[in-house]
């Protein structure tokens, strides 16, 4: 730990340092906060973040209609501030925010009983530029952009679209995931091209990607030199009785990220299979027999289906989302679950 | 509550059926769309498992608070 003589801080005094606590702890009474310590967002700090971008600050970028909440511009910077962001990060959290703006700011979703979490990556340069994690622990905790660009997106939700827990947000468990999910693909070490080229855009672009998710799923196979074997893992991961709602017509509409590890992507690839085929493998698998939902009591408006019919879980290839993230050091995955398809991509701009 | 206040602002009338642990959301989002008094039934919690006839049995109880809050008859007098 270093004292305030090595950090250059020996000037501060006590009374700065209880002034400063002081104002943390004013947010706390206000409410303006995730649970943790806020920074507080005075005016010249705001205004760093505000530097970074050419959009006005009043611009509505984000809305509830419903609660009749929107979030500007300027509600973005105090945000970013009070997460900790430095303001090169402040770009990326806007192509956050538009992301999540063309999902309809994951209406009524972001209140469901299911909790749901927005979950972001990030791909293209910027992810090197503001030394955002693409490698190890990348849903864990200790990287600031990660940290901090997530949580931004979460003090918007609870300050600016007024969506708290004990009050319009109903979830029952919710996830960790709502301090922050924010992770960049791992392009450097994926056998395939990055996700925001599969949607079209540059590689010299980058983007922002949003999914709403109630959970993630550690994923583990290390002994095997199969793809199939690998994807047969991640098909029945997706596939627990504890993600299956019902029975059709809600199961079509489930969505995953599918947050390949390199080690996984790689013995996969190198086999000769595509992203696509991928896909298309996981869709084909993702699912139960009628015998297995009959056991969970899950089988309402199935009952005249035969034990073995197999009944899949989503809607098409295109319900999954793949991206290669993590560290290259286990045959580890993880899957994040939705039973909505709000997922949406949305370009960093340029400084 | 969200549709039941946008039906009663589009001149619909309408009632929300609440079940219990909603109470408090119910009432944030009734504020939110201007009607801070707005009255509705509760329904007793969970819901999501019971058959065609409890439910049935749940929505029987509820016609006289549903009829009273539509302003067809005095709370406690529906048949």
């Amino acid at each position: 730990m270093a004292n305030t003589t090595d950090i250059g801080l020996e000037e501060l005094t006590s009374n700065d340092v209880n002034k400063a606590r002081r104002a943390i702890e004013y947010y706390f009474e206000k409410g303006w906060t995730d649970g943790l310590p806020v920074v507080p967002p005075i005016a010249s700090f705001v205004d760093e973040f505000l530097a970074r971008t050419k959009r006005s600050p009043d611009e509505v970028i984000l809305t509830q209609s419903h609660l009749h909440r929107a979030c500007t511009v300027r509600h973005a910077a105090i945000n970013a501030v009070m997460a900790g962001c430095l303001p090169e990060y402040f770009p990326t959290l806007l192509a956050a925010i538009d992301a999540c703006e063309k999902i309809d700011g994951g209406r009524g979703m972001m209140q469901s009983t299911t909790g749901q979490a927005l979950l972001l990556f990030v791909n293209g340069p910027v992810r090197n530029q503001i030394e955002l994690n693409c490698t190890n622990n990348i849903f864990g905790s200790g990287d600031r952009a990660n940290a901090t660009i997530g949580r931004a997106m979460r003090l918007i939700t609870l300050n600016v679209l007024d969506i708290r827990p004990h009050d319009l947000d109903q979830s029952s468990h919710g996830t960790p995931a709502k301090y922050s999910c924010c992770f960049g693909e791992n392009e450097e070490e994926s056998p395939w091209q990055p996700y925001h080229v599969d949607k079209g855009y540059a590689p010299e672009a980058s983007t922002v990607t949003a999914h709403l998710i109630r959970s993630d799923l550690h994923i583990e196979h290390r002994s095997t030199q199969t793809p199939e074997h690998i994807l047969h893992t991640i098909a029945d991961s997706l596939s627990y009785a504890g993600a299956i709602y019902e029975a059709p017509p809600y199961n079509t509409i489930n969505t995953a990220v599918v947050a390949m590890g390199p080690e996984h992507a790689n013995i996969i690839a190198s086999k000769g299979w595509s992203k696509q085929a991928v896909r298309e493998f996981l869709y084909e698998n993702w699912g139960r027999k009628i015998s297995d939902l009959k056991r969970f009591g899950k089988v309402i408006e199935l009952e005249d289906q035969p034990d073995d019919a197999f009944i899949k879980n989503s809607e098409s290839p295109d319900s999954i989302s793949l991206v290669v993230t993590g560290a290259s050091n286990a045959g580890v995955s993880t899957v994040c679950l939705s039973f909505v398809n709000r997922i949406a991509t949305a370009q960093v701009e340029e400084p | 509550m969200a549709d039941g206040t946008i039906f009663e602002h589009e001149g619909l009338q309408a009632v929300a059926i609440v079940t219990s642990p909603f109470l408090k959301t119910a009432d944030s989002m009734a504020r939110r769309n201007g009607y801070p008094e707005y009255r509705y039934a509760v329904m007793p919690h969970p819901i999501g498992n019971l058959r065609s006839d409890q439910i049935r049995q749940r929505a029987e109880a509820l016609v006289d608070d549903v009829l009273s809050i539509l302003g067809v008859t005095e709370p406690g007098t529906a048949k």
